[in-house]
């Protein structure tokens, strides 16, 4: 079950600054999950008090603990209930009075949650952006999509629908048709580049849903660099990364993130520009795509050797893990 | 399976005054329900025409007959089809044009229907309310739950929450550490009462899904009383009951429709209207926590979520009664049941 091996990874679950000492609900996998920061850091607790099932997140923190809004059961940071307000200050807790705790650490500006035993890290940066000195990431904004996360990153993993979904935006600077270049399997994922003649798009994803797309202009003039905030050269490098976290089978938190290793002067907001327009160009097709998960049987959609090569072995890649491959 | 035998009960699915002679339709365990009133009274009928299932709630009543919007079928008050335009008059009507017709009366203030042949008629209220001349009954709200009814019966038979959910309006005045008291069933269902030092509560439930919570003034000091809302300052006194009753209907297994009636024997004089007051307050607290509550259905299974032997007591016996209500769907053995629920609580 693809579900189950997706457990198995961490994703991300909220901006950071959105988590505050304020609990609130988020969803992973179809799980919800209670989110809120303490002195020691983020806490992540199954949403469901074992009680009466009500959502502990719309309750508060008393004393440093977690209260449910029904009848005040009190829960610590590891998911134990250390007071139950009708048992009085001496009463005997039960023994099975807890809920889940789940793993959770805080990295890339956002909080991350795993719900069981990880088998990968966070994913990587292709050029260790976040430490290089050379470079500058920020977080370019968060997206909620009624799609899965499959379809989400086949969709950005896809160059070939720009000249359609995105024309006078992101096209292929040489034109729809697509050149035959190579997609090569990686330790958790693929990687491939294609050469529009302006820039080198060179794609890593890793499993299960994270894609850097990292684009280094090799001819300024001609068509877009994605560095024109500046002066445009061989050698700039812009990398947009985008990350699916599956809230469940059909929707999809998305958090996308920019580097560059060129301009640093200029502010990062001016690299936010135009998301929101391209992203809600993609939206409207995946979230229309039936089903909404992405298909991997690969008898279920039809498929065109070149241009649908990174689809084509992406959708191998999560049948493998699916069957517990990488576990 | 607990729909099929709540279908063998009355449940409200509209206050009286809604239903005219305008067709509309309700819902009623997954059910839906052209419901409209003629010369005759009140009429309740399948809302799906036998022909290509379009909702007759949707047509009108032509010669007294109720129009399906499609092909103008027209259906008698008991689901029988009267009139086919596309046989024209002289048309022979098939044998199966029909929908069924549903058992439907008025009382209290609403409108009840049962889908099968009900196991009980609809029972009195605790003290003969509606009868007594010393008792003045009125019906207080209507609210639309996205949840069970049994999840939201469950949160009207529960005390403890009182000082959590409504904190500062119905709070139990000595805490919210609760006592030991006994549920004890009935051949209706289950009763218990609960002393605050101020008011004792007196709870009725009768299956599957009313609720009177019957609150006796023993104390005038101390707490809320319940009768002291009085315009002109009656004071309570000893003795005022004051009797707030529920009854859920189920829409469908994730939608309720909760009707409410306030009772007394008391302040006759003080206007009606300041006993409604408060109600849709309370009420919003608690549908946020109820709608909340993972999953929408009540677990019957007791080891599906944990219990507290003394404080969930009611609430232990309510899933028990329902536990047996589903797993002796149409029977009218109810004294069997009670000797049964007698035995394994």
């Amino acid at each position: 079950m693809l579900d189950e091996a997706l457990r198995r990874y961490w994703h991300p679950v909220a901006v950071s600054g959105d988590v505050t000492a304020e609990p609130q609900q988020v969803r992973l996998l179809g799980e919800p999950i209670v989110l809120y920061r303490d002195d020691e850091g983020p806490v992540a607790l199954a949403d469901r008090c074992v009680h009466r099932g009500a959502a502990l997140s719309r309750g508060c923190i008393r004393d440093g603990e977690l209260m449910c809004p029904y009848h005040g059961w009190q829960y610590d940071r590891s998911g134990r209930v250390s007071f139950i307000p009708a048992l009085g200050p001496d009463g005997a807790i039960p023994r099975a009075a807890r809920v889940q705790r789940h793993r959770v650490r805080e990295q890339y500006g956002a909080v991350w949650v795993a719900l069981e035993a990880p088998v990968a890290d966070l994913p990587p940066w292709p050029d260790d952006d976040w430490n290089d000195p050379g470079r500058r990431v920020f977080m370019v904004g968060t997206w909620r999509w009624q799609a899965s996360a499959g379809r989400m990153v086949e969709n950005a993993a896809d160059f070939a629908h720009f000249n359609f979904v995105h024309a006078g935006f992101t096209e292929l600077a040489d034109g729809p048709f697509i050149k035959p270049y190579e997609v090569k399997p990686t330790d958790d994922g693929m990687t491939y580049a294609y050469d529009d003649s302006v820039l080198v798009r060179t794609y890593t994803l890793h499993l299960p849903f994270t894609l850097h797309d990292r684009k280094s202009v090799v001819a300024a003039g001609g068509g877009i660099t994605w560095s024109e905030q500046g002066d445009s050269r061989a050698g700039d490098i812009t990398t947009i990364s985008s990350v699916a976290s599956p809230a469940d089978t059909a929707e999809t938190l998305i958090f996308v993130y920019l580097s560059r290793n060129h301009s640093l002067d200029v502010p990062d907001e001016d690299f936010a520009v135009g998301f929101d327009e391209i992203m809600e160009q993609d939206r409207m097709v995946v979230e229309d795509q039936d089903p909404l998960e992405l298909p991997l049987d690969p008898r279920a959609e039809l498929h065109l050797k070149v241009a649908d090569g990174p689809s084509i072995v992406y959708r191998g890649l999560m049948r493998e893990l699916a069957a517990g491959a990488f576990a | 399976m607990l729909d099929e035998a709540l279908r063998h009960y009355w449940h409200p699915v509209a206050t009286a005054s809604e239903v005219t002679a305008e067709p509309q339709q309700v819902r009623l365990l997954g059910e839906n329900i052209v419901l409209y009133r003629d010369a005759e009274g009140l009429v309740a009928l399948a809302d799906r025409c036998v022909h290509r299932g379009a909702a007759l709630s949707r047509g009108c009543i032509r010669d007294g007959r109720l129009m399906c919007p499609y092909h103008g079928w027209e259906y008698d008050r008991d689901g029988t089809v009267g009139f086919i335009p596309a046989l024209g008059h002289d048309g022979i009507i098939p044998s199966q044009a029909k929908v069924p017709r549903y058992r439907v009366q008025e009382r209290f203030e609403a409108v009840w229907v049962a889908l099968d042949e009900p196991v009980t008629e609809l029972q009195p209220w605790p003290d003969d309310d509606w009868d007594d001349p010393d008792w003045r009954v009125l019906m207080v709200g209507a609210w639309r739950w996205q949840t069970s009814a049994a999840r939201m019966i469950e949160n009207v038979i529960d005390f403890a929450h009182f000082n959590f959910v409504h904190a500062g309006i119905t709070e139990l005045a000595d805490g919210p550490f609760i006592k030991p008291y006994d549920v004890t069933v009935t051949d209706y269902g289950m009763t218990y009462a609960y002393n605050d030092s101020v008011i004792i509560r007196d709870y009725h439930l009768h299956l599957p899904f009313t609720l009177h919570d019957r609150k006796v003034v023993v104390a005038t000091s101390g707490g809320v009383t319940w009768t002291e809302q009085s315009d002109n300052a009656t004071t309570s006194k000893i003795g005022d009951v004051t009797t707030v009753s529920f009854i859920a209907s189920p829409i469908d297994s994730a939608e309720t429709l909760i009707l409410g009636w306030l009772s007394r024997n008391h302040s006759y004089e003080t206007p009606d209207e300041y006993w409604k007051s408060g109600f849709d307050e309370v009420i919003e607290q608690d549908r946020v926590v109820v709608e909340s509550q993972d999953p929408p259905e009540l677990p019957l299974d007791l080891r599906s979520e944990l219990h507290l032997k003394v404080a969930d007591g009611a609430s232990m016996v309510y899933r028990r009664l329902l536990a047996d209500l589903a797993d002796n769907a149409g029977s009218t053995a109810t004294a069997t049941r009670a000797a049964s629920l007698a035995a394994v609580g």
